[in-house]
Formats: C-alpha cells, sequence, structure tokens
C-alpha cells in the first residue's frame, strides 16, 4: 500500500518511458512497474522462471495482501482487461513468421488463467480458482464471486488480483480512444476473510449491478450509467479515482482491472487516513459498464 | 445489488434446463447435431480459417456458419461488429432463449467461459499495425471486437437479457465453469435466470501455440485408446438456459434435464500437464457428487475431457477409475472430442448439451475411433452407437492451467 501511495500518502508516481512502436519513428509511452532493489524470494520458484510479467506483478501484489494469513481453503478470483498480451503478441510475430518453429515456451503464458495458475501454484491452493476477464469494473465482480464464494462456504479465504501489463500492441490500441491517457501496467489484491482481525482493513458493505453502456454508447449515456450505479450506492466519502483527468485522485495511468483494484485501494486508504466510515468505489469502465462499491472502514492504523 | 444478494431461501432451489443451443463442426442447432452425436460422425477436415502450410498438423473441425446471423434485437451495424466466434455464441444463445421461451422478464445474468473471445480481430489488429503502421482504418472496432466481453455484452444485448455479464476465462475448463457457477447464481437466490454459455472459435495464433507443443494429432483423435497420440481441435458455442424449477413450472416451460451437482478444484502440478494420477479431478468429481447427493454408482455415463492427449487420458483414467472405486467396472465412459475435437472454452458448455441431448434420447455418444481401450481405464469405453437407460451423468472439463471442473445432469421425466 505504501509503495502505491507513496510513503506520504501522496502519489509518487515513476515517470514514463518510452516503449519502441515498429514502424513509428517516434515512441510510445508507458508507465512501467519499477524493478525492485532485490530479487524477490518468489521469483525462484520454478514456477515463475518463464512467467510474464503480468503474472509475476500479480503474484507479488498477493503476497503482500495474504501477508501472514493461514487458515482453511484459499480461493482465487484474477481479473484482467488485456491478460498476458506481451507473451501473445510475441508468440504470434513468431508464428506470422513461422509456424513450424514458434516457441512452445511462449504459447501456455499467452493463456488468460496463467496468471491464476501460478498464484495457486505458489500459495499451493487447490481450491476454486477463476479467472474473470471485463473492463476496470471486472475488479469488482471479482469482489462480488469472492463474497458468494465466502458466503456459501465455498472458501475459507479468498485473494481477488488484478493485473495489467504494458506492451506496445495495448498502448497503440489505447491510443485510439484516450490519447491523453498514459497506459500503465501493474497489480493490486486484496484478502477477503470470514472474520474480522486486527488487521482487517475494511468491510465489503456492496457491490452494485453493472450498468452496461451498450452499443456505441455515447457520453451522456455513460454519464447516465455512473449517476445510476453512484445512486445505488450509500453516501460517503467518494474515491472515484482514475486515469483521466479530473476524475478524482489521480492514479498512475490507464491499468483497466488493475487500476480499479487501485482505486479500491486507494479509496480504503483514504477513509482510513480521514477518518472516514465509508469508502465507496466507482468504476467507469472504459466501453463495457460501470460499476461500484462501498466498504465499512475500521480503525486509523499508521499508513 | 451484485453483492450482498437477496437472502436465499432456506432450502436451494432445483435448478432446470428449459432451453439448448449448439454451434458445432457437426452443425448449426440441436436438430442437425444430435444425430451426428448418438452416431458418432466425425468432422474433420483441412483447415481453411488460415493457413497452415507450415504448420505439423493441417486439419481442424471447422464450423459452417450460415451467411445471415439470426434475427435478434441487435441492430445489424452492432452485429456486423461480431467476429466468427461471436456469430457462433450469438446462434447459440439465440437457439437456447428462443427455446426457453423467455421474454426478457425476470432479467436473466449471462455467464460465458472462452480462452480466445475475437481472436481472430486480434490477429487482425496486429498483422494491421505492423503491415500500415499509420493507419487507424478499424482498428478501433477490431480492439473492442476483441474483447470477449464486449462480445457477450452484444450477444446479451441481442437476445435481451438484460443481467449481469460474466466472462470465466479458466482456458479448456471455461465452459464447464460456465455452467457451474451459472447454476450456483442459480441455487443460492442470486440469479432467478441465467444463460450459461462457451464459445471459442479457430484462431491462427492457438492452433499454431497447440502445434507447436506437439499436442496435435498428426494423424486421428482416439480418445483412451491405447495407440492415441494428441488431440485434434475444433470450434464451436453451446448455450444452456437455467432457470429455478418453481420459475420453469410457474410458466409451464418444457424442461429438458436438471443440473444437480457441480465441482471445481485446481491442479497445482504443472502449467501444462495434469498431475499423473489425476488428484484435482477426483476432487472436482468427488465434490459433484457429495453436492448432488449421489455415489459414483449413481453415475450412468461420463462425458470425459477425453482430449486424446497421453498425458490428459491418463490422468484422467486414473482419476475416473479411483474416483468410481468399486462402481468403475460398470461405468460407460467416453469423449465427444473424437467427432469434434477440442472446442477449449466452448468444450464444457458444448458437452453439457449433449449430455442433455443424451439423457433426453437415451442413448451414448461413441468414439469410432478408439479401437485399442489403454489398460489404465478401469471402465467401459463407448466405441458403438448404443441406446442406455440413462439417469445421471457427469461431464468432465480440464483446462490448462490446472482448471478442473465437473458437473451432473439429470434426466427430467
Amino acid at each position: 500500500m505504501n509503495a502505491l501511495l507513496g510513503a506520504d500518502g501522496a502519489a509518487a508516481w515513476p515517470a514514463p518511458q518510452p516503449l519502441e512502436r515498429p514502424g513509428w519513428t517516434r515512441p510510445l509511452v508507458v508507465r512501467r512497474v519499477p524493478a525492485p532493489a532485490t530479487r524477490p524470494a518468489w521469483a525462484a520458484h520454478a514456477r515463475m522462471r518463464r512467467a510474464a510479467a503480468i503474472s509475476q506483478f500479480a503474484l507479488g501484489a498477493a503476497l503482500e495482501a495474504v501477508g501472514g494469513s493461514t487458515g482453511g481453503p484459499l480461493g482465487v478470483v484474477f481479473c484482467t482487461t488485456c491478460g498476458g498480451v506481451n507473451y501473445s503478441r510475441r508468440f504470434y510475430d513468431e508464428v506470422l513468421r513461422d509456424p513450424a518453429v514458434a516457441s512452445p515456451l511462449l504459447f501456455p503464458e499467452t493463456v488468460f488463467n496463467a496468471p491464476a495458475s501460478h498464484l495457486a501454484a505458489v500459495l499451493a491452493t487447490g481450491a476454486p480458482n477463476y479467472t474473470l476477464l471485463g473492463d476496470a469494473g471486472v475488479f469488482l465482480h471479482g469482489l462480488a464471486l469472492a463474497a458468494g464464494w465466502l458466503a456459501d462456504d465455498r472458501v475459507e479465504r479468498c485473494l481477488v488480483v488484478a493485473a495489467e501489463e504494458a506492451d506496445w500492441i495495448t498502448a497503440d490500441a489505447l491510443r485510439h480512444f484516450q490519447k491523453s491517457v498514459t497506459l500503465a501496467e501493474g497489480a493490486g489484491a486484496v484478502l477477503l476473510t470470514r472474520e474480522r482481525t486486527a488487521q482487517t482493513w475494511a468491510a465489503l458493505e456492496c457491490v452494485t449491478d453493472p450498468e452496461p453502456f451498450g452499443y456505441g454508447a455515447s457520453q451522456p449515456a455513460r454519464a447516465a450509467a455512473l449517476r445510476r450505479v453512484a445512486a445505488a450506492l450509500p453516501a460517503g466519502a467518494v474515491a472515484a479515482a482514475g486515469a483521466s483527468p479530473g476524475a478524482g485522485p489521480a492514479l498512475p495511468g490507464e491499468a483497466f482491472a488493475a487500476g480499479a483494484a487501485w482505486q479500491v485501494l486507494a479509496g480504503i486508504h483514504a477513509a482510513r487516513t480521514q477518518r472516514l466510515p465509508r469508502a465507496t468505489v466507482l468504476v467507469p469502465g472504459a466501453y463495457q459498464e460501470a460499476i461500484g462499491a462501498s466498504f465499512t472502514v475500521f480503525g486509523n492504523a499508521n499508513l | 445489488m451484485l453483492f450482498p444478494p437477496a437472502p436465499a431461501a432456506r432450502v436451494a432451489p432445483r435448478v432446470v434446463v428449459t432451453g439448448c443451443g449448439l454451434v458445432s463442426p457437426l452443425g448449426v442447432g440441436l436438430a442437425a447435431n444430435a444425430e451426428g452425436f448418438r452416431t458418432g460422425r466425425t468432422a474433420f477436415r483441412a483447415v481453411t480459417a488460415f493457413d497452415v502450410a507450415r504448420q505439423r498438423v493441417r486439419t481442424a473441425a471447422q464450423v459452417d456458419l450460415p451467411d445471415a446471423l439470426p434475427a435478434t434485437a441487435l441492430a445489424p451495424k452492432a452485429a456486423r461488429r461480431l467476429d466468427r466466434a461471436g456469430a457462433m455464441l450469438l446462434w447459440a444463445a439465440h437457439e437456447a432463449t428462443q427455446q426457453a421461451r423467455w421474454d426478457g422478464a425476470p432479467r436473466a445474468a449471462f455467464v460465458v467461459g472462452t480462452t480466445g473471445g475475437g481472436m481472430s480481430l486480434g490477429e487482425a489488429y496486429y498483422r494491421t499495425a505492423l503491415e500500415t503502421p499509420l493507419t487507424c482504418r478499424q482498428q478501433p472496432t477490431r480492439t473492442l471486437g476483441y474483447q470477449a466481453y464486449r462480445q457477450t455484452a452484444l450477444v446479451a444485448q441481442a437476445c435481451d437479457l438484460r443481467g449481469p455479464v460474466t466472462v470465466i476465462a479458466n482456458a479448456c475448463a471455461s465452459g464447464a465453469n460456465a455452467v457451474g457457477h451459472a447454476w450456483e447464481l442459480l441455487r443460492t437466490g442470486r440469479a432467478e435466470r441465467v444463460l450459461a454459455a462457451g464459445y471459442d472459435a479457430l484462431s491462427q495464433l492457438i492452433f499454431a501455440g497447440f502445434d507447436s507443443l506437439q499436442a496435435l494429432s498428426p494423424t486421428q483423435c482416439r480418445p483412451f485408446d491405447a495407440g492415441r497420440d494428441g488431440l485434434a481441435l475444433g470450434e464451436g458455442a453451446a448455450a444452456l438456459a437455467l432457470e429455478t424449477l418453481a420459475g420453469a413450472e410457474a410458466r409451464g416451460a418444457e424442461i429438458f434435464a436438471e443440473i444437480v451437482g457441480y465441482g471445481a478444484a485446481t491442479d497445482l502440478h504443472h502449467l501444462t500437464q495434469p498431475q499423473p494420477q489425476g488428484a484435482a479431478a477426483v476432487a472436482t468429481m468427488t465434490e459433484a457428487c457429495r453436492v448432488a447427493g449421489i455415489e459414483p454408482r449413481d453415475i450412468d455415463y461420463v462425458n470425459a475431457h477425453g482430449t486424446g492427449t497421453v498425458l490428459n487420458d491418463g490422468a484422467e483414467a486414473a482419476a475416473i477409475t479411483r474416483w468410481a472405486g468399486a462402481a468403475s467396472a460398470q461405468l460407460v465412459v467416453s469423449s465427444t472430442k473424437a467427432g469434434i475435437g477440442h472446442l477449449l472454452g466452448a468444450a464444457g458448455a458444448v458437452e453439457a448439451v449433449v449430455c442433455v441431448l443424451a439423457l433426453r434420447g437415451q442413448w451414448l455418444p461413441p468414439m469410432l475411433a478408439t479401437q485399442t481401450p489403454d489398460p489404465a481405464c478401469g471402465f467401459r469405453l463407448v466405441t458403438r452407437p448404443a441406446a442406455a437407460r440413462l439417469e445421471n451423468v457427469l461431464t468432465n472439463s480440464f483446462g490448462f492451467g490446472g482448471a478442473n471442473a465437473s458437473v451432473i445432469l439429470r434426466r427430467w421425466v
């Protein structure tokens, strides 16, 4: 959490970096995850040797969220918009050059649920494990799914993780829709448990029904969908962070599902530091739907 | 609210199938498929969807789609945005909702499994971005169309579902997870109606991926045969209209089958290889039976994952034999991948629909190419068309990354 917000709670994002785009003289710009000062211990796990960046981000966030938690079956809900796009792009590039020699090492990491599989292996949990696809709001879908598994006694604990990795093809695609927004990469994770402990930050109060924009939604239609979601949420400290300028406390850029995870974490953090009883999070998806969630916030720990 | 849901009934409601839709390499629609599955027809031929000249294997089971999409609530302009995969999903979803005679109220959730979504559009995006890097023409449309949830949202709109859309990408178990998750939504009172579906189209990237792993059969897909040498890829989509029994009876709906059990677990052994004894598969079959309140001896037929690879079929044979225990000698098993190949994210949903057809017709889907059963099979393989008395059937789906799922369906009389 401190790594996300900066030691003083203020955003301190790394500078955007150039990313070569084939066929262009000027590079694209993305905000990357800084390399860790020391190699994390989990990087030595057999599953992580060839794992794509998205899996590494997911695992780093997941392990931080799990902390010292122990207990019964641990479910995993992994959420993403773009998935392992880096290996996918590289593998397809090899296929176009000559499919007869395309690398079998790359292909398995292109599958959407590869990060979730690695998470399960490293955390040694054989409990239910779903990968959900969607725009940013998919992280809130994931929270609702995990909360349902807990309520139905399918798991004792459940990780909800969202991750994205930057690649020129994703940055190129984003440029068609939001020229002024920087693509960002990374992950966010929360651990849901049934019981409240001294380490519990917040309780999930509700996740709204999604409000689809529909095909070819106009800006007014999207705004109306957002208003309907907001109206369904209890009143509280709205932490409607987003990548777009003017959308609230700034996030490092457009990180799709991971961005929504950051919104949740930032919202809960803000409510705790401001001694507010509740954090509400409104996620205006990029092109699918709007959705919101509300959290009852506990304590005011030294963050 | 997605969470918390309305208070659930004290007794979980029974969940029934009131409509099915099926698009497979055997045909478009239930009627076109039923006889093919009953007789064990195969649908493999040379791949024409993309260039396979430099691939080790050059055949798969392709779908022949009608030229026009069915008439739905979707505007023609929006319908044109659907690629081949999306079109298959639309055909299946449309057939299932028409058969169920859903009229938009109450709203229905949509749970869909897939591995590739609109992969052909993603491939086109990449080729265009490289070949003509300064052009934007069609690229935004490809970006949106590639996204699985964009396709499913369009299909939900087409079928007037109006409920939440969930896209599960659990590799080859996606379709079974979609059916199972839909069942759970209904059992726990989180939904009154759910359309559960799976879909995937052949794509160059995925075909080359399986070929690079040398997982494709250079001869013929022969699940559980001692001489099996790999899987065959296929494409298709299936959808099941699910609702509570009370809801179906209240509106006088025709009921095709009941779903009574579901289990999901994760195999931690390897990203692409199952644990040789199939421990997670045993766990899913056991859990599905526990939830259904039945024993393995009550299962009359297992629709196996049965890809035809040495590793999958060996692990699944061991798992079924261990799970069924004393009942395994009487258990009958087959894999419909023998006829239509592996449909990846669609497989679990397609095979659930095949189970519904088998329950209604009281027949067993055969694998005609399987002639010499693997000695690891402690059960009977269906290698010829046969009639049978089927009450409970179980379908398995196991995927990359260790995603395992089992669903149990029951005959409705």
